[in-house]
């Protein structure tokens, strides 16, 4: 009798190895699908900064600054680690590899934090290993790395995608799965390549990048040069009536283009209060808010301008205000 | 013989030496402050005395370390030089066949001065100690010797007496002597009060009041001393001193509010919690084994209100071990010297788990020295759980159901999957905030809180006991294109808060959202919200909310949360309305990690503080509380 219920308990369990390798069967997430509940502390005005700096790092590629992201790898607010840990993975830190691994081991196993401390390691895994792509299998090499050392495959990825655009489509909003972050790395991997000329880049990957979001937009503004991001950007978020979640990712995107992209919104909110009736309060709250990304003082006087107007304009205008004024810097989706 | 001789006067002095021990202190202005925590102990002696001596030969009268002519004396020693002692000594020495008279008749008085070295920032509520209680200790002896008749063809004839008189012992010895004319050989002849190489020794309790700030308590001796002698040699000697013993294990006058005196149980199983009870002697002078040991047998312990034990109670003596004693040393002689001590240690055991209730062993206590089983002193003392052990009993017995507050939920994948003790906070807090209520649960490997739309409970996350800023509201009117007034939500200041506080505010947002969702605010219908944050666009018209906006106040997203602004938004308004109500539960915060421990902030800052005023109060009269 014992002996007949190993063997149940071994087959079963052989059958669940062989479907977790060929990956059959329903989505099944490699973390947890992180829950959202009690909001993140507030940040304090040196905080929010810190979260905005070390995003800057990672996007410039600034090695310069490594040590101010390893620092805050000891934070404790975790949108701060989240952004630290993107940003150690961009920047290939191998010499951090320890500090991620006592920040996964500091954390409890549900954080939030830990599928980017996993995310940020199969990063660095991937750079130190492929950091110069100069051809098209070179990349490959480089995506297959990433995602072997993520641990997930492209089933995994596409269903995880597909799962979280079913659930945006429904509204119920939260962090992406795993597999879609892993996803949206695997972009700016190939967004690199793309950069360096390879311009079939997109393509040679053999990953739907358009079922999230995110990764869609990704690629689509690695194909464009910067004046065509910021012109289409501001367009777009200028002529938006609502505001959801997914706003934030063009507003974020927007805001890393930097100082350029802080002087076109200037002019294109000069046009819109010159053509105030064409648009909706909701593409200026829009762009307000991604000059409170950037840290521009020219900025102030135009918002400035709209502070008196009625309603919701005069109230996003007068937020927008506050935020610059304490000298705070903002981040619109550390995902990005 | 003429050896003989010469060692009778250098007998006689050390003699005199010996009797009068005070004289021998060094001239070096001692320090003899005492610090005891909050409390500082001073000693001042102030003395004067009336001298007479007729001295045909050497005569010499001696008060402490002070020789005397003829008239009238005193003197002082200032708070942090005085001794304590007493001692007064009349001697002739007839050696030269001369005859003489000297006598003393002196006064002194020992004020210990107790200063009560209070903090700053004190929190609200406190009660400050407004007395200290010792045990005041005298001991001493008196003594009278002669010695006769010296070498001559004349017989000799001594008399010598010495006395003091103190609040609790007196002593006094008297000699009238003749010594027949030689060839009798010299003979010495005694009175001693006690027995020689015995002290009278009294303690008593006392207590003084420091309300002011300061209090002093005056120890008197008086007494006498004389000498005559034809022929002979005589002394007459009194010697009295003086000390307390000061509860100081703890601190004395310690207030646990502000950090003192707090003991945390252990976090094992079974846990135990240990209490250092310190009585210390407190002497201008080096004490002597047999006082120690005679104070010792008088001096115990006890707690109050009483803590739970199957019984443990450690005794130790200054050697560190039990029966032993070891003679302090020197203090003027030995730079290691430390103050006698009695030490004892109250360990406090429970059979298996911590007790049960916040009342049952956690909180505010007395700790008291007793003596001869009569309070002497009750320092006050804060007993605290730890925090993040879980050495709490089950308290409804259901282990394995994951059920508050006795467990929690493990999560593996997002699910729970198995049971787990839950840590002392959660315990603790739920018994004090929302005992009875199941509904109340535990996420014992995940951090924040959360509410599954549809489940019949709400989650708190393990880290729902640290600190945490949380939004506060209230409305701005704006008039619209029309010139009508509209009144907007607006984000206006932060709280922050930790402890019991922080557990409130997790399970009351969360509790919040459950309310939401089962009174319909949330739809089911994604058509009818607009901005995708969960709520139906008429009803956030309708309460002040941008339809068409996810976080109309931008308190939220922007620091990387991932649910919905205007969620979240209402669910921090009704979670403040409900904190308000429980905001003096602080008081029953007995975690190691709690509002009660350790040293708290400003008064006008406790138990919480708002960024717009960095007070204790809102620069906003009207904080949202409720959803307007």
């Amino acid at each position: 009798m014992k002996q007949k219920l190993l063997w149940i308990i071994g087959g079963i369990a052989v059958i669940v190895i062989i479907i977790d390798r060929l990956d059959i069967g329903p989505y099944r997430p490699r973390f947890p699908i992180t829950r959202t509940g009690v909001p993140y502390p507030y940040m304090t005005v040196e905080e929010e900064n810190l979260f905005a700096e070390i995003r800057d790092i990672g996007l410039q590629r600034d090695l310069s600054r490594i040590d101010k992201v390893r620092n805050a790898l000891l934070e404790n607010h975790p949108a701060i680690l989240i952004a630290a840990s993107l940003t150690l993975g961009r920047l290939g830190a191998t010499e951090a590899i320890d500090d991620l691994h006592a920040l996964q081991a500091r954390l409890a196993s549900g954080s939030d934090v830990q599928p980017f401390i996993a995310l940020a390691l199969a990063r660095i895994e991937a750079e130190r290993d492929y950091p110069n792509v100069t051809d098209g299998s070179q990349l490959q090499r480089k995506v297959k790395r990433f995602l072997q050392a993520a641990r997930v495959s492209v089933s995994q990825i596409h269903k995880g995608a597909s799962w979280y655009a079913d659930q945006l489509k429904a509204r119920r909003y939260g962090w992406a799965p795993f597999e879609v972050q892993v996803l949206r790395q695997v972009v700016e991997i190939v967004a690199d390549a793309y950069q360096r000329g390879m311009k079939d880049a997109f393509k040679i990957v053999g990953l739907n990048f358009s079922l999230d979001h995110v990764a869609q937009l990704k690629v689509r503004l690695a194909q464009m040069s910067k004046e065509q991001r910021i012109s289409w950007l501001v367009d777009i978020l200028s002529k938006k009536q609502v505001a959801r979640m997914e706003e934030d990712y063009l507003m974020q995107a927007l805001a890393d283009e930097g100082e350029a992209a802080s002087k076109a919104i200037i002019t294109k909110l000069k046009e819109m209060k010159a053509n105030r009736d064409k648009y909706h309060y909701v593409g200026f709250m829009l762009l307000f808010r991604t000059l409170t990304c950037i840290d521009d003082p020219d900025a102030i006087p135009v918002i400035q301008s709209f502070a008196n107007e009625p309603a919701w304009l005069g109230y996003y205008a007068e937020q927008a205000l506050k935020i610059m004024r304490e000298g705070r810097r903002t981040v619109r989706a550390v995902d990005y | 013989m003429k050896g003989k001789v010469l060692a009778f006067p250098l007998t006689v002095l050390g003699m005199l030496a010996i009797f009068s021990l005070g004289v021998t202190l060094s001239q070096d202005q001692q320090n003899f402050r005492f610090h005891i925590g909050r409390l500082i102990l001073d000693f001042g002696d102030y003395g004067s005395a009336n001298v007479s001596i007729d001295d045909y030969g050497l005569g010499y009268v001696l008060f402490n370390e002070y020789s005397l002519d003829s008239g009238q004396i005193s003197f002082s020693l200032p708070f942090g030089q005085g001794k304590g002692m007493f001692s007064i000594s009349a001697f002739v020495d007839g050696w030269e066949a001369s005859e003489g008279f000297a006598s003393i008749d002196a006064f002194m008085k020992t004020i210990f001065q107790f200063v009560f070295n209070a903090p700053e920032n004190i929190p609200p509520d406190t009660s400050l100690p407004n007395s200290v209680g010792f045990i005041l200790f005298l001991e001493g002896w008196a003594n009278a010797w002669g010695h006769g008749p010296l070498p001559s063809d004349y017989p000799g004839y001594a008399s010598a007496s010495g006395n003091f008189t103190t609040e609790l012992i007196s002593a006094s010895a008297y000699i009238n002597a003749f010594f027949p004319n030689p060839p009798y050989l010299p003979f010495d002849v005694y009175d001693h009060d006690p027995e020689q190489g015995g002290y009278k020794r009294g303690a008593t309790i006392k207590t003084v009041d420091i309300t002011s700030g300061q209090g002093e308590y005056v120890v008197k001796f008086s007494g006498s001393a004389s000498t005559m002698n034809f022929n002979a040699m005589s002394v007459g000697t009194a010697y009295a001193r003086t000390g307390v013993v000061v509860l100081s294990g703890v601190d004395p006058l310690g207030i646990p509010e502000v950090g003192d005196n707090e003991f945390v149980w252990s976090e094992g199983e079974p846990p135990w919690l240990w209490i250092p009870a310190l009585a210390r002697v407190v002497t201008g002078f080096t004490p002597e084994n047999h006082t120690m040991q005679w104070l010792a047998e008088k001096i115990d312990w006890n707690v109050s209100p009483s803590l739970p034990s199957t019984g443990l109670y450690v005794r130790m003596y200054p050697n560190g071990s039990e029966n032993t004693f070891i003679f302090p040393r020197n203090r003027f002689e030995d730079a290691n010297y430390e103050e006698p001590r009695f030490r004892y240690f109250l360990i406090f055991d429970m059979p298996e788990f911590l007790p049960a209730t916040i009342g049952g062993g956690f909180g505010k206590r007395q700790l008291i020295m007793t003596f001869n089983g009569q309070p002497v002193h009750a320092a006050n003392i804060e007993i605290f759980f730890p925090a993040t052990a879980t050495n709490h009993p089950f308290l409804f017995g259901d282990e394995g159901s994951g059920n508050p507050p006795d467990e929690g939920d493990y999560f593996v994948f997002g699910r729970p999957l198995w049971a787990a003790k839950s840590p002392n906070w959660f315990y603790y807090y739920w018994i004090v905030a929302y005992w009875g209520r199941t509904d109340i649960r535990l996420a014992v490997n995940v951090p924040g809180g959360w509410y599954e739309p549809g489940k019949p409970y709400v989650y708190v996350g393990n880290d729902a006991y640290l600190t945490y800023q949380m939004r506060l509201f209230h409305i701005e009117n704006r008039s619209d294109v029309l010139g009508i007034i509209k009144p907007l939500i607006t984000f206006v200041d932060i709280l922050t808060i930790k402890g019991i506080h922080n557990f409130i505010y997790v399970v009351e947002h969360e509790l919040a959202h459950k309310r939401h969702y089962e009174t319909g605010i949330y739809p089911a219908d994604p058509s009818v919200d607009s901005d995708g944050d969960g709520l139906n666009d008429y009803w956030e018209e309708g309460h002040f909310l941008d339809p068409n906006s996810h976080d109309t106040t931008d308190a939220y997203n922007r620091f990387g949360d991932t649910t919905p602004g205007d969620l979240q938004c209402i669910a921090d308004i009704e979670a403040y309305g409900k904190l308000l109500q429980k905001k003096e539960l602080w008081r029953e915060d007995w975690a190691d990690t709690g509002l009660q421990k350790g040293s708290p902030p400003p008064p006008d800052k406790f138990p919480w503080e708002y960024s717009s005023t960095n007070k204790n109060y809102s620069k906003y009269n009207d904080l949202l509380i409720e959803i307007p």
